[in-house]
């Protein structure tokens, strides 16, 4: 496995990340009997970490500084799992099924963040909702059973409603 | 009334020697899952070397304790960050093994002072004030309760501020609560496991110089004599809870002074009867993390 051409499958998991990779776990995980602002820099790889672009990514985060991460909202604690992700460059995002267990509307709001992440930044995203996969997706690979049936663009698969109904088993959703 | 003060006072007393053990047990397995049976180790041999120290440069003076104590501190930090760096360390996430390893150490140290120093007990020279007592509203309170408070107070402070405001404290904390994700965010958690080791080290020695205070004497038991309570006080605390420690050890020592005092030498016995109806009513203990 390679990372910018060098090879990083025998590194501790530390070294990768310090390499630039960027995780947002499925579960959030975020330290619950930290602060908010605690949580932030504990991420903190060097001396830039972008303060500012996460502050006005995310204002209600940035807001709540000094609040227990325990006491957030599921959408909040997605929310700082992800800022924790992007106060660093990195070269890979790693963000597996953001918008599990959210509300529509937060679905909506993450999506909006993980767009904003996205011009700076190549997400591998594993997700399961289509309408994130729609607004964000450019490549995608479809798993089933823990085989690859499908590799090619989002739009391909999308736009084939027999495709999503067969490798999905959803209706296709309107457009 | 007298008898009750001095029951809590001699009991927070106790309670303090605990705290200084069980803090660094409860951090470290708090971050590290490592159940450390050497920690009782880092407090004999600080108390030892820390007395031999002591006595030389002046002996029975505050100047001589506090050379004891810091030389104690420094020993305790030293061998306990040896510990984790040349035998826990090999044996990353093999937890029966790190128990086995520091029981090994725990057994083998006891017979290594002996062979040192000898069997029995020695008797140590100390300060003339903390030979006396002071009465506090009829109670006549031996002086050394006092300093053994007023250090553990002090360590607890600096634990906790150390904790709070520095990165690596962040680090410890973030850990404590979930290590795989500290190490995904890159950072390199197996560093502030040896610092971990060190600070409660450091505690456990200066508890050990402190022991030596209290009881009057050195000896190669001494560790394992604390190291007992500490146990139980980590349990019934939480482990992983500096905080919990905190409250435990006063609960505990209290309890054992009056058990002792009013229920004709029942101390022990009652401990182990609170810390058997902690695992069972809260298996958590009172302040840790659910497991």
């Amino acid at each position: 496995m390679r990372l910018g051409g060098d090879r990083i499958d025998r590194l501790p998991t530390h070294r990768i990340v310090q390499r630039g990779v960027g995780y947002v776990p499925e579960d959030r995980e975020v330290f619950g009997s930290l602060s908010v602002g605690e949580n932030l820099r504990l991420a903190e790889r060097d001396d830039t970490p972008r303060r500012e672009f996460i502050e006005r990514l995310f204002p209600d985060i940035h807001a709540r500084r000094a609040q227990r991460a325990g006491t957030l909202s599921g959408g909040q604690q997605q929310m700082l799992s992800l800022a924790r992700a992007l106060v660093n460059e990195n070269r890979l995002l790693l963000v597996d099924e953001p918008t599990k267990g959210l509300a529509p509307k937060i679905v909506d709001e993450v999506g909006v963040a993980l767009a904003e992440a996205a011009k700076t930044v190549p997400i591998l995203l594993v997700e399961q909702n289509l309408h994130v996969i729609r607004r964000l997706a450019e490549r995608v690979v479809v798993l089933s059973g823990g085989r690859v049936v499908f590799t090619g663009s989002a739009a391909d698969l999308l736009d084939d409603e027999d495709r999503v109904q067969r490798y999905l088993g959803v209706p296709p959703m309107s457009p | 009334m007298s008898t009750v003060l001095l029951l809590v006072i001699t009991g927070l007393g106790l309670g303090a020697l605990y705290f200084l053990v069980a803090s660094g047990l409860s951090l470290i397995y708090g971050l590290m899952g490592v159940l450390n049976f050497a920690h009782g180790a880092f407090l004999t041999i600080a108390a030892f070397i820390g007395w031999e120290v002591g006595r030389r440069v002046s002996d029975g003076t505050w100047w001589g304790l506090l050379v004891s104590a810091l030389v104690g501190m420094i020993v305790g930090a030293v061998v306990a960050a040896a510990t984790e760096y040349f035998l826990i360390r090999r044996l990353y996430e093999r937890h029966i093994e790190q128990a086995l390893i520091t029981v090994g150490l725990a057994l083998a140290s006891v017979a290594l002072f002996e062979g040192i120093w000898g069997t029995d007990p020695i008797y140590t020279a100390k300060p003339e004030w903390l030979t006396q007592t002071t009465e506090i509203l009829g109670a006549r309170i031996p002086n050394d309760r006092f300093l053994l408070i007023a250090c553990a107070a002090v360590v607890l402070g600096a634990i906790v501020l150390f904790l709070q405001r520095t990165r690596y404290g962040l680090i410890i904390r973030a850990g404590v609560e979930n290590r795989s994700m500290v190490t995904a965010l890159g950072i390199d958690v197996r560093r502030s496991f040896t610092l971990v080791f060190a600070i409660g080290g450091a505690a456990a020695g200066l508890g050990g110089v402190l022991a030596s205070v209290y009881y009057g004497y050195v000896s190669a038991h001494l560790g394992s004599l604390l190291l007992i309570f500490a146990f139980i006080v980590t349990v019934i605390g939480g482990l992983g809870s500096l905080t919990g420690a905190a409250i435990a050890s006063v609960l505990v020592a209290v309890l054992q002074q009056f058990a002792n005092f009013y229920l004709g030498g029942t101390g022990d016995l009652v401990v182990v009867i609170a810390l058997a109806a902690v695992l069972l009513i809260r298996p958590r203990g009172l302040m840790g993390k659910v497991a």
